[in-house]
């Protein structure tokens, strides 16, 4: 039957896409490598390496709350924030493990989420609204918390740092908690049925009432976990920059994050988008923005062309989407009896 | 005892009366038909005994246990399923996720998809109602009538006790239809009560075993299939109080001025051929679903033609301002979405779509505005307290005027018109029919559809009438009679 072809169809788009991102992400290694061997040498892999890692980290988060139809523009703030507070903590505190001042930035990320999910998920203000005043709100707020003074990097632990720096058999801590992020999500959006809800809230969400799913509470948790994931995030940028400074800590992130997440192949109407996409969407990113700097493009053009790209992505994207919506309706024509 | 019991239901939406003290039941193992024209309240009543839509008056009870009212999850844990016309799936997930999304997980951390059981499990269900759509395949591929089989499989995995189906048949083919009724009489014969509402009086007689008539929200019958026939059921659908009304005298019909010729619209309607002249009123009628709204839309250049002609006065149409530019107007059916604009003015209603004539290139004209709006108002008898109120403010009925008023600052020669009088009381019934006659008296042209019996029997000076995206047949005044209007509209042969 036609169905079983149907299934295959989906999936090979987007295969098909996931393995584009790889070939562009191959031609971009060559191009930069070409056009500036420093690109390739191993202290710039491996910081394209930490900027994606925490990219990553976000990126996830970011999918999830897209995938509901909603999205969350307040991200970069929400970094800002829980970094902001983890590092007073953790001048203050200096005798605190750094674990529990992981805790403490997840924590507060997590809180600024859940205001968000109240926002959208109890009063019903229209995501990019809510989001695009707390943005405004959480930026604000690390003033105030800082008295706009920034974190010195002597009054990060050299513990702390070293997240960025040691790990596991040479794979830094900031790597491998990038990678427990992902193969959680993996796992939840593949082998759970939360997650499964997420997709059919976002996929229909009148049908998701009516089947009597709990669109306000996956709604609500989906922004606190995009909000812990933001104080992760946090975390990992104090540990890699080693200075919070309260007025350009995960400043303009949000562009990168939904960059990386519409470029991975996430339907900006929600419904559909993949662990592997996002994964893939989030290097191709790290690997422009740092490739572009190495081969000396300057600060405005490389803003000019991440925007261009996601507006790219975004097009092509509705282009393959109508065609096979086309393709879709000429096939199930009433036919006329 | 019967599965759906409701007694002395009753439902008003706003002033109307959907719904009057209405006794019905259904019994175990039996499939119970609800009949009636458009508008009997055949879906309301589904909709209050699936949860939702509450009665203001009435019980309803499933298995003898008071249906809480408005909670869809209570209809559906007491084992209530809907299936709409259009299934309510989610597109971008799995027909297996479709079936089991709901699924109560037991202990926090044991909610994992046991993947194996879950499809295997699907694809019972699936087999058990003839169908071969594999669990892995994505529901937006599915064709309606698969997709429905996906909704009735996730309805047979929670316990199912009531099955409605809801005009299942109108978009689905013959041998679809075969399937969905030998699987009507599986879940039957398995104990299910099964409401189904369908318009195609054979089918209904094929596949029912009671048949309940509503008219204008009140339960005219309930008679068992071997004590019904086609011609009894059409009589107690319209009622016998056929009213014949007032009638126009005989139109002076001129020349030609809309031409339509082989119109289609892929998979709305095809081959629709019609003329209106000068001076006349043509009708539409049919069955909701018929094509009938869609081929209005596309004479008006709104939709886009996948073949065919329209030609008014020499002008090929095929986009709004092909039409406007032609004298064509179109008042569509949902006033509250096409018609106005019901967060602005009434001043600002009837001036959108005449810009071109008040205004200097681009700059408006506030006073011609002004004036054309205040001429509109008082020759439609508009009840404002200034043309500066808003539209959503005032009652339906002057709402239509205003929607229908819009268009008359123009020199039209075609007005369209889609349920022209639909939730209007009945003192702007009559005038706005009134107007339509006496634009159509000036040498103008109407076409009206409606599913208005009484307003199709008496406005038009022919009446078209479609079936299933078809023209099925054309009545002239003399034979339109509300059997003959029914007989051609289900396809029920004289």
């Amino acid at each position: 039957m036609s169905d079983v072809k149907g299934a295959g169809r989906l999936r090979q788009i987007a295969r098909l896409r996931e393995a584009g991102i790889a070939a562009v992400i191959i031609v971009l290694i060559v191009v930069f490598g070409v056009l500036n061997p420093r690109f390739l040498n191993p202290d710039n892999l491996g910081s394209i390496v930490l900027s994606v890692g925490i990219l990553m980290i976000l990126a996830i988060g970011q999918m999830l709350v897209i995938i509901t139809r909603n999205i969350d523009l307040s991200v970069g703030s929400v970094l800002g924030l829980s970094a902001m507070v983890m590092g007073m903590v953790g001048r203050d505190f200096p005798q605190l493990p750094i674990a529990l001042l992981i805790v403490v930035a997840m924590v507060v990320g997590g809180l600024a989420g859940a205001v968000n999910g109240v926002l959208v998920a109890l009063f019903k203000i229209p995501a990019i609204i809510a989001t695009l005043g707390t943005l405004a709100i959480f930026r604000g707020l690390t003033f105030l918390v800082s008295n706009n003074v920034q974190v010195d990097p002597e009054d990060i632990s050299v513990e702390m740092k070293n997240l960025a720096a040691r790990g596991l058999l040479g794979v830094p801590w900031l790597v491998i908690f990038a990678l427990i992020v992902v193969a959680l999500a993996w796992w939840f959006t593949k082998r759970t049925m939360t997650g499964k809800r997420l997709y059919a809230i976002g996929s229909n969400p009148d049908a998701a009432r009516m089947r009597g799913l709990n669109v306000t509470g996956l709604t609500f948790g989906v922004f606190v976990v995009m909000g812990a994931l933001a104080g992760l995030g946090g975390a990992m940028y104090v540990a890699r920059f080693a200075t919070v400074n309260p007025a350009d800590a995960g400043l303009g992130f949000e562009l990168a994050v939904i960059s990386a997440v519409v470029i991975g192949g996430t339907n900006i109407f929600g419904g559909s988008g993949t662990v592997l996409g996002t994964v893939l969407g989030t290097i191709l990113v790290g690997i422009l923005a740092n490739g572009l700097t190495v081969v000396g493009v300057s600060g405005f053009w490389q803003r000019f062309a991440s925007g261009a790209i996601i507006l790219l992505a975004i097009v092509a994207d509705s282009f393959v989407r109508k065609r096979i919506e086309t393709r879709q309706s000429r096939e199930t024509v009433v036919r006329s009896p | 005892m019967p599965v759906v019991d409701c007694r002395g239901v009753s439902k008003w939406y706003g002033t109307a009366k959907v719904l009057d003290d209405v006794d019905f039941s259904v019994n175990e193992g039996e499939i119970h038909v609800l009949l009636g024209e458009n508008g009997a309240g055949k879906s309301t009543l589904v909709k209050i005994v699936a949860g939702l839509v509450s009665p203001d008056r009435g019980e309803v009870s499933i298995s003898g246990t008071e249906l809480r009212y408005g909670s869809v999850v209570a209809a559906q844990s007491m084992g209530v399923a809907l299936i709409h016309q259009e299934p309510r799936l989610f597109p971008d997930l799995t027909v297996m996720e479709n079936v089991w999304i709901d699924q109560r997980s037991g202990a926090v951390g044991k909610q994992r998809f046991r993947l194996s059981q879950m499809g295997s499990r699907t694809k019972e269900l699936l087999a058990q109602l003839g169908s071969s759509v594999s669990p892995d395949a994505r529901v937006a591929f599915l064709s309606v009538a698969d997709q429905q089989m996906v909704d009735i499989a996730a309805a047979l995995r929670r316990d199912l006790k009531v099955l409605i189906v809801d005009e299942p048949t109108a978009s689905l083919t013959p041998s679809e239809v075969t399937n969905l009724f030998r699987v009507m009489r599986d879940l039957k014969d398995q104990g299910v009560a099964i409401i189904f509402i369908g318009h195609r009086l054979e089918e209904i007689l094929e596949i029912s075993d009671r048949i309940t008539v509503l008219r204008d929200g009140k339960l005219v019958t309930t008679v068992n299939r071997s004590d019904a026939n086609e011609d009894e059921l059409i009589r107690l659908m319209i009622g016998r109080d056929i009213d014949t009304g007032e009638r126009r005298d005989s139109a002076n019909v001129g020349d030609v001025l809309l031409t339509v010729a082989n119109l289609s619209e892929a998979g709305r309607f095809s081959d629709v051929s019609l003329n209106v002249r000068q001076g006349e009123i043509v009708g539409i009628g049919g069955l909701v679903g018929a094509g009938r709204s869609e081929l209005l839309e596309t004479i008006f250049g709104v939709r886009a033609k996948s073949a065919g002609t329209i030609d008014v006065g020499g002008a090929d149409i095929s986009s709004i301002s092909d039409a406007v530019s032609a004298g064509m107007g179109l008042v569509p059916e949902d006033r509250g979405r096409y018609g106005l604009i019901l967060l602005t003015s009434v001043l600002n209603n009837i001036s959108a779509p005449n810009l071109d004539l008040t205004s200097w290139h681009d700059v408006r004209s506030p006073r011609k505005e002004l004036r054309n709006a205040e001429s509109i108002v008082s020759r439609l008898r508009i009840k404002v307290s200034n043309v500066q109120q808003l539209a959503g403010q005032l009652s339906g009925g002057n709402q239509q005027r205003v929607s229908l008023g819009k268009w008359l600052v123009r020199d039209l020669e075609v007005l369209l018109v889609d349920e022209p009088t639909r939730g209007v009381d009945i003192g702007s019934k009559v005038e706005i029919h009134a107007l339509l006659r006496e634009f159509a008296d000036s040498g103008k042209a109407v076409v009206m559809v409606s599913s208005d019996m009484r307003e199709l029997l008496e406005v038009p000076d022919r009446i078209l009438i479609m079936r299933e995206g078809r023209l099925a047949g054309e009545l002239s005044r003399e034979e339109a009679t509300e059997e003959a209007v029914m007989r051609l509209a289900s396809g029920v042969a004289a």
